[in-house]
């Protein structure tokens, strides 16, 4: 993760997770993975629900003494159905995998993935190679209908350090 | 380095949270073997570590010396605590005791414990991933002391208070703690450790007092298979490679146990 970048780096690192390492797994390949919040057009082209990824947001500062900070952060998933399968199951069955996976400390931080930062490709990637810690989590919360009231939509809030 | 430096962001990999820590102990008592499996302990919520503190500390002086003394300290104790969540508490002290905790075992736990080392605990600090290892901190011949816990209304976190009249150490990332056990037979002087002991200490080190050995925390030799604890061997062993050699051999009613570490596989 690059210093002048973590906005950009953390919300990638945590997309590129789900997006190359776990969707090639059932029920994960189910769905779809996507950065930041999709307006209408990218909403319409999609053919299975999917998850998005807001950037993070600093909440708190974490200091060492005579040096640097680092931040804790907030950030965002959202899983959004496509208005073609599922509904409100499908939707809570992905919110409880992703919950599942936020309570299996050995799996979302052994899990390797590839990202790619500032056009550099890294393979064999990890959240602690990436030195992001994901330090809680809370949710889901329910989001009202958007336009649609086939429309079906949760929200987790993560907690990381980085 | 000057004093205008300013350090880098602190690092996570300083973080060591409790949370990703796993508990393990080998139980001293155990059957003879090589090694001796550790057992995993459920439900702990905080392990605390108090300074360690001399049962004897007498400061003596001499005729006409004036002021000037020498503190004498002797007979270190190293006491510290274990909370862990009541349900968990009983089948914590029938491991550390060796009992079978069940209405087809020995089904009453005793909340008084014998002044006798119980077993070998160790902490393994390890990242969030629960995976790579920081390092791990090393109680050994811990000694349980009395505990009690009643029925409050909400969950009740026991705290089990130890003590162990040997110094706790702190393990490198990579080692772990190896229990071997083995039976003689009157003559075999030469037995084989289950792993390499990893180098420990230099025993020179004038605050180490314990160790007689670089590569291994000790070698105790019980007496017979009724004794309740073992007797650390001081003189007449060798551990150079996995052999752990006796200048005498154990007889045929004494246990050898040898404490250690090998690097993780």
């Amino acid at each position: 993760m690059r210093d002048n970048y973590k906005v950009e780096d953390i919300q990638r690192v945590i997309w590129a997770l789900f997006k190359s390492g776990l969707d090639s797994t059932s029920p994960w390949s189910s769905w779809d993975y996507i950065l930041n919040y999709p307006d209408q057009t990218v909403f319409e082209e999609f053919t299975k629900p999917f998850i998005y990824f807001e950037s993070p947001v600093i909440i708190s500062h974490i200091h060492q003494q005579g040096g640097k900070l680092i931040h804790d952060w907030e950030m965002i998933i959202g899983i959004w159905d496509d208005r073609k399968t599922g509904g409100p199951g499908e939707i809570n069955i992905i919110t409880g995998y992703m919950l599942g996976l936020l309570s299996d400390p050995k799996t979302m931080n052994t899990k390797t993935f590839s990202v790619i930062l500032g056009g550099t490709t890294y393979n064999n990637q990890t959240l602690v190679l990436q030195n992001i810690k994901i330090t809680g989590f809370t949710g889901p919360r329910e989001i009202l209908k958007n336009t649609d009231e086939k429309e079906f939509r949760n929200e987790i809030v993560i907690q990381l350090r980085a | 380095m000057a004093v205008t430096d300013q350090l880098g962001t602190p690092s996570i990999a300083y973080e060591v949270d409790g949370k990703y820590t796993l508990a393990r102990l080998h139980r001293l008592a155990a059957t003879a073997a090589a090694p001796v499996t550790p057992v995993n302990v459920y439900g702990i919520q905080a392990v605390s570590a108090d300074a360690p503190a001399p049962t004897i500390e007498r400061e003596v002086f001499q005729q006409g010396g004036g002021d000037e003394s020498l503190l004498i300290k002797r007979g270190f104790r190293y006491s510290g605590s274990l909370s862990i969540k009541s349900g968990a508490v009983g089948s914590f002290i029938a491991q550390m005791l060796g009992k079978t905790w069940t209405s087809a075992g020995e089904a009453a736990l005793p909340m008084r414990m014998p002044d006798v080392p119980v077993a070998c605990l160790e902490l393994v600090a390890r990242r969030e991933d629960n995976s790579t290892h920081l390092f791990s901190k090393v109680f050994q011949d811990v000694i349980l002391r009395e505990t009690n816990f009643g029925s409050p209304m909400e969950d009740e976190v026991v705290d089990i208070p130890f003590y162990s009249k040997h110094d706790p150490f702190i393990l490198a990332s990579g080692a772990e703690m190896v229990l071997d056990k083995y039976t003689g037979d009157g003559s075999t002087v030469e037995f084989t450790l289950s792993a390499t002991p990893l180098t420990l200490v230099e025993t020179d080190d004038d605050y180490r007092d314990d160790w007689v050995l670089d590569n291994a925390v000790y070698v105790k030799l019980w007496q017979s298979a009724s004794a309740t604890e073992g007797t650390r061997q001081v003189t007449g062993i060798t551990v150079v490679g996995t052999a752990l050699t006796f200048s005498t051999a154990p007889t045929a009613t004494q246990t050898v146990e040898a404490l250690y570490a090998k690097a993780t596989a």
